[in-house]
């Protein structure tokens, strides 16, 4: 089979590349290995799982501001966490709200501005070692590593680090 | 992943499952064919083409 564009992956990434490329025109084939759509985007079913549930991404961080477009467009309502919770030390409880946020954001706006000093593209480990090595920035490290495992699935000595902020 | 501007944390009321429909419903509409049950076992890139087969014995050629 012939065609302009070829796109392994029918998760959101290659989905959404399919129908911008579409859009301008282009032919596009989709290959998709599982014999479901979307990737780590896994939605379960009552009768899949005895209650509607999210086998995969879930959540959205940040403003984040592609996604939430595509997301208003989609016609989803989102529903801000009004609450945080800790249970690192084995007992869940509530945390300050307000300090929780100050931290996680300036966390971030260090990270930002450490990733947009960036020329070209290298791994998060190598980010990490290259910009946080010292004590003190041990628990940010820590969150970085946690997200990039947890949340993209990935390898931080492989992932990318540019890609862990969305511009 | 990091949004930036802030650290907001959304859930979505519908779950991702309304994006994913929104964006099968833009590639169909379009005429995008998604494949399913094709796992890719092998990429030859050339100048003119990319060739791709499945574990299939399917080949597709993308310009």
């Amino acid at each position: 089979m012939n065609t302009d564009v070829l796109i392994v992956g029918a998760g959101a990434a290659g989905l959404m590349a399919a129908s911008k490329l579409s859009l301008a025109g282009k032919k596009v084939v989709v290959l998709e290995a599982r014999s479901r759509i979307g990737g780590r985007i896994y939605p379960l079913s009552i009768q899949e799982f005895g209650y509607e549930a999210m086998g995969g991404a879930e959540f959205v961080h940040g403003d984040a501001p592609i996604s939430r477009q595509l997301l208003s467009e989609a016609g989803a309502t989102l529903d801000h966490a009004e609450e945080w919770w800790d249970a690192r030390s084995g007992e869940p409880h509530l945390v300050n709200h307000g300090s929780h946020l100050d931290k996680a954001s300036a966390t971030d706006t260090l990270l930002i501005s450490k990733l947009q000093e960036l020329r070209s593209d290298m791994a998060v480990a190598a980010f990490l070692d290259l910009y946080f090595a010292d004590d003190e920035y041990q628990e940010l490290r820590a969150m970085v590593v946690q997200r990039v495992e947890g949340y993209d699935a990935a390898d931080p000595k492989r992932a990318s680090a540019l890609a862990l902020y969305e511009r | 992943m990091i949004g930036g501007g802030g650290y907001i944390q959304s859930s979505i009321k519908e779950g991702y499952g309304i994006l994913l429909r929104y964006l099968e419903g833009q590639c169909l509409k379009n005429g995008v064919q998604i494949l399913l049950n094709e796992e890719v076992r092998s990429i030859d890139i050339s100048d003119k083409e990319a060739v791709v087969q499945t574990q299939n014995g399917n080949y597709f050629a993308g310009r």
